[in-house]
């Protein structure tokens, strides 16, 4: 299990109060420490690392993010701190130094002044600071799942604070909703609080291990590695937890995502888009790269769809001659007669009247006169369905020569693992476009060696035509200028078997 | 005389010119071969076929964000070294290969233009093979998708419907369809999967729901190794039968990825041709206005037999076993037959871990029955509920006995007794 970080101590006196406190009043003194997932089991402060006794973890952060600032060329002209530096003044100088860092680093364009410290819709403002220790160590790109833990463990026990404050204070209902963006305002769940708490207790144990799960994904430094590895009970835990975190109606679906702690945010329901100008800063950030991922993806609403209302009747008629353009080109139309007609397409026949019935030359010409009888019937529709690209006939369009070139790069490249032969298929057929070239693979060069494989391999439970490995002895009978493909001469021609 | 279902089928011929890399299991040519081994059926005749439009950005946008929908557009297999920074899960599974955008929307298209028929009442079935790739997200790719047209092709549905019923019977859970109407009453999101194991993509638990006014509305069958005809079908009859009943919607739409049936490469279960089939027959026979798709599938051949055979259950024929003569008839050998047959494999899945299943479904649905959505009848919202000052409600309104149980006791499913998140198959 990775060591916690150790929280701030909570009498740091920061004049910020935690980042998602909704209460504009002063912190109730049993506050939890902020921000850090820890474990729920944490309700006593775990003890701090064997550290430095005399300096504290936040001046500490604060002179390190300094110094490392500095040496990446930041900072210019700003006077860093030393070691020596009082904690209590850590949380302003982290501030200064921040602002002083994000105004140099900004992407193109003009980044609007930003308010330090940040301020939340009702005015509170953020410690960044404590906000940063609290997140030490932790990938911000585990932001959702982190803030969803977050507001699960924590918020409740908050909201109970809260709720006795409010008590005390003879506060009427719990004053609504999910009206505080989307880390959802713990008064909203007021009345399960209590319980909540109580059911946390109980499935704390359960939890810690996907808490861990959470951290360890975290400290990955690649998230986008593919989902068929991560799929287990902790996964879809912290997938349910996110799903939690956005419990909104009001935004949740706009394109960009939903409020952010912006200080021009005061009315998430306002209809925040992209559109906005509001979000002109933080796009600003995105752009430059990846230093406000946090923000960008906490902002980000998770893949809901954006419903219309449903008032009872159609919202759209589709009179407008404009739409018929949406509803597909019509390539072929049955004639009346033949849709109530009960026959199909029969099945291939047993016999025929070919002289060597099931020899290549025999499926050769059924094919073949299949082929003629659909044009026939289909006219310009077959053509519409490019029907004359598939098959031998996308060889059409390809020389000998260049049929031979194909194979051959293919042959030469073969014993790769990657099959890369498509690169130098591409640089060397350049020419004929993509489409083309995959078109002549699939319909042409595939096939060819299903054939072989048909006649030669024996697989026990049949060819597997979409394993990509292309059987070395098929390109030689090919370049050997083999192209006689009856059943005798292919199989007496090699043992060589896959 | 029976009248016979009108039958709108979408293709375009240059969706199975892509290529997305070698070794990479997934190949679009499996629609060429599909749309050819119907046409070689002679089942043009009976249905009409449409090329869709290649969908605009901007009705893409209609559920992804716009910047990813930009950021699809531009990328090419030379550029996208230039997008480290975000590149939207684009990469292994998910690659950039030529013509990326195109197929998308031709993809899409068709699905969006298959709902529109149908919302235009010109059809009662409309088809999209290329369609079905239902693991795409909103803001980035997943499982080889990269648009999502089924939640594109669903929300056009609901411009004409109030309650749209998703079915999914892809190996896979149908995660981005689910995500995006998870807090929703007027989809209801359906889908039978494999999970567990780290079987992609690890969601698709039993005990999700749905949440707020979607609660009750995502249903998840999550079944394990080697599931045979009889118990799927068994299942899948019991469950949509009572979701139809209960839900009432105005359109249904079904995904049929094929890498359900037994030899899939990538799929685990048992199901032949048949038990497939007999699902997309059951779905037909409510008569509700139906959208098909396709969806997984990495047995190039045995795709093709299946949406085919499905093609003709959906225009009520059956299709002679014998593969007629056509372009790809090689890779029907040896039995050039429609016959996908089982594997010798362990069903794990027990009669009696099927049964309890069905009786959580069952549950669920009750859930809803007794206090209908939305839409259905004029309840508030269940979220509000907790806020509602209990003195400030009319006494003389009746209040049904869901919504006076929420007030008491969070109807939150969420922890639930000491067994939650603990699953019985041994997925951890």
């Amino acid at each position: 299990m990775a060591p916690l970080p150790t929280p701030p101590p909570p009498s740091a006196p920061s004049s910020a109060p935690p980042f998602k406190s909704n209460a504009s009043s002063s912190r109730p003194n049993r506050a939890p420490p902020e921000g850090a997932p820890t474990s729920p089991a944490a309700a006593t402060r775990p003890p701090p690392f064997a550290m430095v006794p005399a300096v504290s973890e936040a001046v500490l952060a604060v002179f390190d993010v300094s110094t490392t600032l500095r040496s990446q060329g930041y900072l210019a002209g700003q006077e860093l701190p030393s070691i020596t530096l009082p904690e209590d003044r850590a949380p302003e100088v982290f501030e200064r130094l921040l602002g002083s860092f994000l105004a140099q680093s900004h992407g193109p364009g003009v980044l609007p002044p930003r308010p330090m410290p940040p301020l939340l819709g009702d005015g509170t403002p953020v410690g960044l600071l404590r906000l940063y220790l609290a997140m030490a160590g932790l990938n911000p790109a585990m932001d959702v799942p982190i803030m969803l833990v977050y507001h699960k463990y924590l918020c409740p026990l908050e909201a109970s604070f809260l709720r006795a404050q409010k008590l005390r204070e003879e506060a009427g209902s719990s004053g609504g909703s999910a009206k505080k963006g989307k880390f959802l305002a713990p008064a909203a769940r007021d009345a399960e609080g209590v319980e909540e708490v109580l059911d946390l207790k109980r499935k704390r144990e359960s939890l810690v291990g996907m808490l861990n799960w959470v951290r360890q994904v975290a400290k990955k430094p690649d998230r986008r590695r593919s989902g068929r590895n991560t799929a287990d009970n902790h996964l879809s835990m912290a997938l349910m937890f996110r799903r939690q975190m956005f419990v909104d109606d009001g935004f949740s679906d706009k394109p960009h995502g939903c409020a952010s702690p912006e200080p021009e945010a005061t009315e998430p329901e306002s209809g925040l888009t992209t559109e906005d100008g509001q979000y002109d800063g933080w796009d600003d950030q995105q752009s430059a790269g990846g230093s406000s991922n946090w923000n960008s993806r906490a902002n980000r609403s998770f893949g809901l769809a954006d419903i219309p209302e449903w008032t009872g009747k159609p919202s759209l008629l589709y009179e407008d001659p404009d739409m018929l353009r949406f509803l597909g080109e019509p390539i072929l139309t049955p004639k009346n007669n033949e849709v109530f007609d009960d026959t199909i397409g029969k099945g291939r026949p047993d016999k025929c009247n070919c002289e060597v019935p099931g020899s290549t030359s025999c499926v050769r010409f059924h094919v073949a006169e299949k082929k003629t009888e659909l044009k026939r019937e289909m006219g310009s529709s077959y053509y519409a369905m490019k029907f004359d690209e598939i098959g031998e006939d996308a060889a059409l369009t390809w020389t000998k020569d260049e049929e031979k070139k194909f194979e051959t790069i293919v042959q030469q490249n073969l014993p790769s693992s990657k099959y890369n032969f498509w690169d130098k298929l591409r640089a060397a057929f350049r020419y004929k476009g993509e489409r083309a070239l995959v078109s002549y693979y699939n319909n042409v060069f595939l096939p060819r060696r299903r054939a072989f494989q048909n006649r030669v391999a024996q697989h026990a439970n049949g060819v597997d035509s979409d394993d990509d490995s292309i059987e070395p002895a098929f390109l030689r009978l090919r370049q050997d200028g083999g192209k006689s493909r009856s059943r005798s001469s292919a199989s007496s021609r090699n043992q060589n078997q896959s | 005389m029976l009248e016979k279902d009108r039958i709108a089928y979408f293709y375009d011929g240059d969706v199975g010119n892509v290529y997305f890399g070698p070794n990479h299991p997934m190949k679009p040519h499996r629609l060429c071969m599909t749309h050819h081994l119907v046409l070689s059926y002679d089942l043009h005749k009976k249905m009409e076929i449409y090329r869709p439009h290649k969908a605009y950005p901007t009705e893409l946008a209609q559920f992804h964000s716009a910047d990813y929908v930009e950021f699809l557009h531009r990328i090419t297999p030379d550029t996208q070294h230039l997008y480290e920074n975000e590149l939207h899960n684009l990469g292994e599974d998910c690659p950039v290969f030529d013509n990326l955008f195109e197929f998308c929307q031709i993809y899409a298209g068709g699905t969006l233009d298959a709902a529109r028929r149908l919302n235009h009442k010109t059809c009662d079935i409309a088809i999209n093979w290329a369609g079905g790739l239902h693991h795409a997200k909103k803001c980035e790719a997943s499982g080889f998708c990269y648009i999502n047209d089924l939640v594109l092709g669903i929300l056009e549905l609901l411009k004409y419907h109030a309650r749209v019923l998703y079915i999914d019977i892809d190996v896979h859970h149908g995660d981005g369809v689910e995500e995006a109407f998870y807090f929703t009453d007027r989809v209801m999101t359906v889908s039978f999967h494999k999970y567990g194991d780290f079987f992609f993509p690890g969601t698709g638990d039993i005990k999700d729901v749905g949440e707020r006014e979607g609660k009750y509305y995502a249903i998840n069958i999550p079944l394990k190794d080697g599931i045979d005809d009889s118990g799927f079908t068994r299942l899948f009859k019991t469950v949509i039968a009572k979701v139809v009943e209960t839900y009432l919607p105005g359109a249904i739409v079904l995904q049929c990825g094929a890498d359900s049936l037994a030899r899939d490469r990538l799929g685990c279960f048992n199901l032949s041709i048949e038990g497939h089939a007999e699902c997309v027959k059951f779905v037909k026979k409510f008569n509700i206005p139906l959208l098909v798709t396709g969806g997984g599938g990495y047995t190039k051949e045995n795709v093709a037999r299946c949406w085919a055979v499905e093609t003709g259950v959906l225009l009520d024929m059956e299709l002679p076993n014998e593969i007629p003569d056509n372009e790809y008839i090689k890779y029907f050998a040896p039995d050039y037959t429609l016959k996908v047959s089982n594997v010798n494999m362990d069903n794990l899945n027990s009669k009696s871990y099927l049964s309890s299943i069905k009786v959580q479904v069952m549950e669920s649905l009750r859930a809803i029955q007794h206090a209908p959505g939305v839409q259905m009848q004029e309840v508030p919202p269940d979220f509000y509920i907790p806020d509602i000052d209990e003195d400030e409600l009319d006494p003389d309104e009746r209040v049904d006995q869901h919504t006076q149980d929420k007030q008491i006791h969070r109807d939150d499913e969420y922890y639930e007794g000491d067994n939650d998140n603990d699953h019985e198959d041994g997925a951890r």
